[in-house]
């Protein structure tokens, strides 16, 4: 019988299972890593602000058309289903239930994925293919804390800011609809609209917001981050800055909805 | 007897089943060039990434300006990177970054406690050490291979290190820009009083810059002393085939 050569170790499941396990270790000890070196003392506070500029404001704009255009969608293709029971009063209720307690943070989580996190992915991709982050290490600056906390925080606090944005502009988008259709005035919308939100919502919405902001941060950070085998390696870094980072949005949405649905 | 800035013995390094380092030992003299020279894929850069400690080595002693490499504490490396000036083969410049922010990073968010009126003080001489004070607003997008390897340097002595590596200073260019980059080690060496290490497969770079050449063969050093005791007739075949292929422009025309 063969003998196995020295050094080579068999696999455990199998040779792809154990890399995405490997990657999956990997991907916590980044998290543990973050939570270790997170300090506001050592925080680099004009970068931080820097990645609050790019990913906050510069989000604006698509934000901003996404969301408009995703209430006055909804609010118009809610309407015949209400008609047919004689309840297009309750359109106001409706829409912003499903915008603050879903779609608003949702819909921000998924455009923040697609533009920050293949931003964020490919640029440490990139810094990492070309040495930038080892000149960094170099210089005595420590690059975890220079490129990755102040990005992820930035994620954190812009993601739930926008996403509060989105339910606002969408709202927005929604009572257009609804003034053209049925002459309801700005008061009466905004009367509908907010007595039908309650605390949970509003609450459950922002945690949402907020783990979404730092899943987006932690992903695409740690695809660029580890980001290796040349220009191959930061267009995969950003494909999987957002193909994971969409992948876990719905895990979480899926998660606090069950959570909070135990509270109402 | 002159100061040794770096000592290595007996070091080691593997990747897997690639044995890159096989007991390498080099000393480092204060105020000396020591080059490098060896082929593509001999382990010259991960020896000068191991005294910087970007690479751990598997076995063996290194110690650099007094750290001991195999000891030493986060806080200490920190402090040691600030003595070592690390020049890379691409320049590594950060492409986000204007020349005077890619100069001044280190200053800003290594040192901390200086002034803007001093780092900027600080910028123009180094800026002024390699000649490209025009270049202060670009990118790096906008320069051209030469100057971004000018920049690298002055992005490494604007913090007035003890020791500087360069990795490959010379490679990708041309002929002409070669001897300015050469020059430009030399002028560095005599006005900030560093010892250096060159990485090098360019013969031309090892002869005007190298005090002492050591050749990196199959993992260890196969012979060191100045150009001419290396390359005299009692050299190896191996290293003979080096010379010759290096300068086969100078035989053939």
């Amino acid at each position: 019988m063969l003998k196995k050569p020295p050094g080579k170790r068999e696999n455990f499941i199998s040779e792809k299972i154990d890399r995405q396990l490997l990657d999956f270790k990997s991907g916590v000890d980044f998290v543990i890593l973050f939570f270790k070196e997170f300090s506001f003392k050592t925080l680099v506070w004009s970068e931080f602000v820097h990645q609050c500029y790019q990913i906050g404001l510069k989000s604006l704009g698509l934000i901003s058309l996404t969301g408009f255009v995703t209430g006055l969608v909804f609010t118009q293709q809610s309407r015949p289903s209400l008609l047919d029971f004689g309840a297009e009063s309750w359109l106001p209720s409706l829409v912003s239930i499903a915008i603050v307690r879903a779609l608003a943070a949702l819909v921000t989580a998924i455009i923040a994925a697609g533009k920050v996190g293949s931003n964020i992915g490919a640029e440490l991709g990139s810094m990492r293919v070309t040495e930038q982050i080892d000149a960094m290490e170099v210089s005595a600056v420590r690059p975890f804390n220079f490129l990755v906390i102040t990005r992820v925080l930035a994620c954190t606090i812009s993601i739930p800011i926008l996403s509060f944005y989105t339910a606002a502009v969408a709202l927005a988008g929604s009572f257009i609809n609804v003034y053209v259709n049925e002459q309801t005035n700005l008061r009466a919308f905004l009367f509908d609209a907010f007595d039908s939100i309650t605390f949970l919502d509003l609450g459950s919405s922002l945690i949402k917001a907020i783990l979404f902001g730092f899943t987006i941060g932690m992903v695409s950070c740690y695809s660029g981050y580890n980001a290796s085998k040349g220009t191959i390696g930061v267009g995969k870094a950003a494909n999987t800055s957002v193909v994971r980072s969409i992948f876990l949005i719905f895990i979480i949405e899926i998660f606090v909805v069950q959570v909070t649905n135990s509270f109402r | 007897m002159r100061n040794t800035v770096i000592e290595i013995r007996d070091l080691y390094k593997s990747f897997g089943d690639l044995h890159v380092l096989k007991g390498i030992d080099l000393d480092l003299y204060d105020g000396e060039n020591l080059v490098v020279l060896g082929k593509s894929g001999t382990g010259k850069s991960v020896l000068i990434k191991i005294i910087c400690g970007l690479i751990k080595a598997d076995k063996g002693k290194v110690n650099v300006l007094g750290y001991d490499l195999n000891n030493i504490t986060k806080a200490e490396l920190n402090a040691l990177r600030l003595e070592v000036g690390f020049c890379f083969q691409h320049s590594a410049l950060y492409d986000s970054m204007t020349i005077q922010e890619n100069i001044e990073f280190p200053l800003k968010y290594a040192l901390k406690n200086l002034s803007k009126m001093e780092m900027d003080k600080k910028v123009d001489r180094v800026l002024e050490a390699v000649g490209l004070e025009q270049t202060k607003k670009q990118y790096p997008a906008e320069l051209s291979g030469g100057q971004k390897k000018r920049i690298g340097i002055a992005r490494t002595i604007v913090v007035n290190p003890k020791i500087l590596l360069y990795d490959e200073p010379t490679a990708g260019l041309d002929p002409i820009t070669c001897v300015e980059i050469n020059d430009l080690i030399n002028q560095v060496k005599a006005e900030f009083k560093a010892s250096s290490i060159i990485i090098t497969h360019d013969l031309t770079c090892a002869k005007q810059t190298g005090d002492r050449v050591s050749v990196l063969l199959d993992g260890v050093f196969e012979k060191t002393g100045n150009f001419a005791e290396v390359f005299n007739s009692e050299a190896s075949s191996q290293i003979k085939q080096f010379h010759d292929y290096n300068f086969i422009d100078n035989k053939n025309f």
